[in-house]
């Protein structure tokens, strides 16, 4: 197969002037739009895609490749200025960025997020390039047992994530999980915790959530406590030092491996691997307690084991054509349009239009880079803004993006909600990544562990079948207790 | 001696509300899971499971010492609770006036008890928080609030 | 007590914005339709068959009318949410539903209180047909329902099936296949996935042995060889699925669940919104440039585009 030589054609398609310009003008409208709350690539390539439609085939495409990766970073953005996720990915980003940006170091926090989601998007796109049909097949043999093994090694990051008091930490948990069983069983269709209403049918929107939990919560906080702005400490540098990115160069390479082979499984949300990710991090560093505090690792890691993913997932949405994520789902439906037929076969049937759409992928990622690294410095004084001014935007923002990610006024009440939730937790010491990350697991753990079950007929048996459940399992019991034990140990 | 008990007594408080939230939200949870008619394997897993958890830590929560919690002075909660009702107040609003009046009477409330602008300032920025929140999102996304 | 006064006058003057922009909002005329943007909502998530339907419908009707036609996702709660809201709209042609399968008669057959009634709407066009393909895995020694179904009848405990949601459409026509061959159910094991592509995905995969998702759903894996189909539910074979044959041909001639996609509108929809709607949709059918057709040939077109994702909610 002349992988190469596709390839190389599809950047000569790829990279003409009129190409690049709608590859950058979708960077910018893909940004934009990811900057807005509960607006993640999702919705943003549902929105932005009316506008590709007047275009040929290969510019529209390119255009498609850079909203996505536009609105992926967009969401960091954000998470990073004002504590606010774009989008589930984004959760973690929040964690140490939005603390670098109170110190001031909202430049570095940036660069380095764009820096790396780079380097794993890149590296992840090199990744499909040569590895996308056998990886295709290695996909498949995931079932419910794996994903239940792989979720409960999820889930002891809980463990890691909570802070000094575990009780704390795992009552969040317990919360988030209780949070997400609300609403109709997608499996059996049985209503959970609706009480009648046919509005807590639907569930409690997980964008909302994190809206009230991150956005809300901060302003009041920030309001209690009378904050002139997010940051006042005096802008540092806008890059990060040299020895910070030689430090991050091994987390990027890490967050790369990772997301890119979870981001191959369909059904592995973006949220619990970036979360997975920063676990491994805080696990490897010499100096894990600066985590939560503004380590630029912290940044690093989830920004790149996102792009990771998304390259990732692109192998069983090119090889099998079934999208890992919503986002890939809109994003096929638009491929599709443009006659992209998915499948084992699309590397023989349709070389060019595959490699064309690869190679886009490429330039996507280097326009944002190209974009978003002078405007660092531009973004990052926004945190500066006198707080009378931030708070309402921001404020607003979240009501909008709350209500945009179904249309809904219940869901920007539940922003409301979960916001004092979120302000009652600060101020009771509980934390919250525990709470999001278990929103996010739980309805996979349920389904993962139902099917499996179904497979053999009730019985846990089918567990003892399954070699690489076993091992997932086993591996997430082990990194649980030796968290406890560490923890006994400080 | 005094002014230990009264310190005692208020952290206890607040751990006591803790380990009662959990626990009435776990037998919630049991409820639930005992009313809901699927298998035991099915529907009903989840909240059990949860349930029992979260009666646990509610349990745990009683066992062992709290910290006390950082309250905040009067000033503080009184910013808190004002800016929270605006809030509320401009959702509950909003669907009924329209987005430009709702949210331009809510920067112009935000802006005035927060910040200490001249008026004509306030004005400006409310006008154009609301202007440039009225462009990006109804007229150039769409979004449609009715 | 300043600050507090100062909040109080301010209140008193936001007060005075709102009333005095609601007072100065416009009256509307009433012309020809549309004269503004038109809504569709679809209650299911973006990316799923119903969206890519609805956004297609959408795009047409936009460009023949030059009014901007909208797509709005309300997902949630199997649908209800969304039609719910459609349904409850005013009846002026400017929040119209995109009406599938789902939504309707599967709906009032699962659900014993859905808050609308299936008759409370006003039906406008079948939009699409989204066929049943029964399907299992490329190396399956299974070659026809026929052997499907006696494997299923000679060791039920080790049969195991997939499908997307109890109440979806492949519960109803793996149920109906299993049925009419005279399998125990209640002794094969069935796996609920939350969606089309995790049901096609994990059978491509081995972890189940038979599915009956739509055509949407399983076409590109049968197309990549990983899935095979062995029969298709519809009154001829499908192009693109020539080798596949219909129900009937498998000796299974009463199995007639099928999918499909729909426009309706809130009741009392005036019939002069209804008969716009049909004009178009019958020029759109007529029109060669069009992106969707009912005709046969067309299918093979169509029905790639409107994969379902299976991410309903």
């Amino acid at each position: 197969m002349d992988t190469l030589g596709f390839l190389a054609h599809g950047f000569a398609q790829a990279l003409t002037p009129q190409n690049l310009m709608f590859a950058f003008i979708g960077s910018v409208l893909g940004t934009l739009v990811g900057v807005l709350p509960g607006i993640g690539p999702t919705s943003g390539i549902a929105i932005l895609l009316p506008l590709t439609g007047f275009l040929p085939p290969a510019p529209a495409i390119i255009m498609l490749a850079a909203i996505y990766y536009g609105a992926m970073y967009g969401g960091s953005t954000t998470a990073i200025l004002v504590n606010i996720p774009g989008e589930v990915a984004s959760v973690v980003t929040t964690l140490d960025g939005y603390q670098m940006a109170r110190q001031g170091r909202a430049g570095p926090a940036l660069a380095i997020a764009a820096i790396s989601s780079f380097v794993a998007g890149t590296l992840g796109l090199v990744g499909l390039t040569f590895f996308a049909p056998p990886l295709a097949d290695v996909a498949l043999r995931i079932g419910p047992p794996e994903y239940f093994g792989l979720v409960v090694l999820a889930f002891s990051v809980v463990v890691s994530l909570s802070g000094p008091s575990l009780v704390k930490g795992l009552s969040a948990a317990a919360l988030g999980a209780l949070v997400a069983l609300i609403g109709l069983d997608p499996m059996s269709g049985v209503r959970r915790f609706a009480f009648g209403t046919a509005t807590l049918l639907s569930g409690v929107d997980f964008i909302a959530v994190i809206i009230g939990l991150f956005a809300v919560t901060e302003v009041l906080v920030g309001v209690e406590e009378a904050v002139g702005a997010v940051s006042l400490a005096p802008l540092g540098r806008l890059m990060p030092r040299w020895d910070e990115l030689k430090a991050c160069v091994g987390t990027m390479l890490r967050a790369t491996g990772v997301g890119f082979f979870l981001g191959l499984l369909p059904g592995c949300t973006p949220g619990a691997i970036s979360f997975i990710s920063y676990d491994i991090e805080k696990r490897v560093s010499k100096t894990p307690e600066r985590f939560g505090h503004g380590a630029i690792e912290g940044v690093a890691a989830p920004e790149g084991a996102n792009n990771a993913t998304t390259s990732g997932g692109f192998v069983p949405l090119f090889a099998l054509g079934i999208p890992a994520t919503p986002a890939l789902a809109v994003l096929l439906s638009g491929l599709m349009i443009y006659g992209l037929q998915p499948g084992p076969l699309l590397f023989e049937k349709q070389p060019l239009f595959v490699w064309t759409v690869i190679a886009s992928m490429y330039i996507g990622n280097v326009m944002l880079l190209i974009l978003n690294l002078p405007l660092v410095g531009l973004w990052a004084r926004m945190v500066r803004i006198p707080y009378a001014v931030m708070a309402p935007l921001i404020l607003i923002f979240s009501v909008l993006g709350a209500y945009s990610v179904r249309n809904s006024f219940f869901d920007v009440a539940m922003a409301l909600v979960f916001g004092v939730l979120g302000y009652l937790m600060v101020k009771l010491a509980y934390p919250t990544p525990p709470l999001v990350l278990a929103l996010i697991l739980t309805p996979m753990l349920e389904s993962a562990l139902r099917q499996s079950l179904n497979m053999a007929h009730g019985s846990a048996s089918i567990f003892a079948t399954r070699p690489i459940a076993i091992l997932f399992i086993g591996l997430g019991i082990a990194l649980t207790v030796w968290t406890l034990l560490s923890r006994r140990r400080r | 001696m005094l002014l230990a008990t009264v310190y005692y007594r208020r952290v206890r408080r607040t751990s006591l509300l803790s380990a009662g939230i959990l626990l009435v939200l776990g037998v919630l949870a049991l409820v639930e899971a005992l009313r809901l008619r699927d298998d035991w394997l099915g529907a009903k897993l989840m909240p059990a499971v949860v349930g029992a958890v979260l009666i646990v830590l509610g349990a745990a929560h009683l066992v062992r010492p709290a910290a006390t919690p950082e309250w905040p002075d009067a000033a503080g909660f009184r910013r808190v609770a004002l800016i929270f009702v605006v809030l509320a107040l401009y959702v509950a609003v909003l669907p009924y006036v329209g987005f430009l009046p709702a949210t331009a009477a809510f920067v112009l409330v935000l802006v005035r008890a927060l910040g200490a602008f001249s008026w004509a300032a306030t004005i400006g920025v409310t006008v154009a928080i609301a202007l440039a929140s009225h462009l990006v999102f109804i007229y150039w996304l769409g979004m449609s609030l009715t | 007590m300043t600050a507090t006064w100062r909040i109080a006058l301010t209140l008193l003057l936001s007060l005075i914005v709102i009333v005095g922009s609601a007072l100065t909002a416009p009256v509307e005329a009433q012309p020809a339709y549309p004269t503004r943007p038109v809504e569709i909502i679809v209650a299911y998530a973006p990316g799923g068959a119903a969206d890519v339907a609805a956004r297609l419908v959408a795009a047409y009707a936009s460009k023949k009318w030059g009014q901007p036609v909208n797509v709005v996702n309300m997902p949630g709660a199997s649908g209800i949410t969304g039609t719910l809201r459609a349904i409850g709209a005013r009846p002026d042609g400017y929040t119209l539903l995109l009406d599938p399968h789902s939504s309707s008669a599967m709906l009032f057959a699962v659900e014993s209180d859905v808050p609308f009634k299936m008759d409370g709407k006003t039906p406008i066009a079948l939009l699409t047909l989204d066929p049943v393909v029964y399907t299992v895995k490329e190396d399956s020694p299974w070659k026809s329902l026929k052997d499907v179904a006696a494997a299923a009848k000679a060791d039920p405990k080790t049969f195991r099936y997939g499908i997307a949601g109890v109440a979806g459409i492949a519960s109803f026509s793996v149920s109906q296949f299993l049925y009419s061959a005279g399998v125990p159910i209640a002794e094969t094991n069935r796996v609920v996935f939350t969606g089309g592509a995790p049901t096609v995905t994990a059978l491509a995969g081995g972890h189940v042995d038979f599915a009956g998702q739509q055509w949407s759903e399983s076409a590109g894996l049968i197309q990549g060889r990983k899935i095979r189909g062995l029969a298709v539910v519809h009154p001829t074979r499908l192009p693109g699925l020539a080798e596949v044959p219909t129900a009937k041909e498998a000796g299974f001639p009463d199995l007639d669940v099928v999918g499909w996609q729909g426009l309706a509108g809130p009741p009392k929809l005036p019939a002069a919104v209804v008969q716009k709607w049909t004009a178009l949709l019958e020029e759109a059918s007529k029109d060669p440039h069009a992106f969707w057709q009912f005709q046969q040939d067309e299918l093979k077109k169509y029905l790639p585009l409107a994969t379902r994702m299976g991410i309903r909610k």
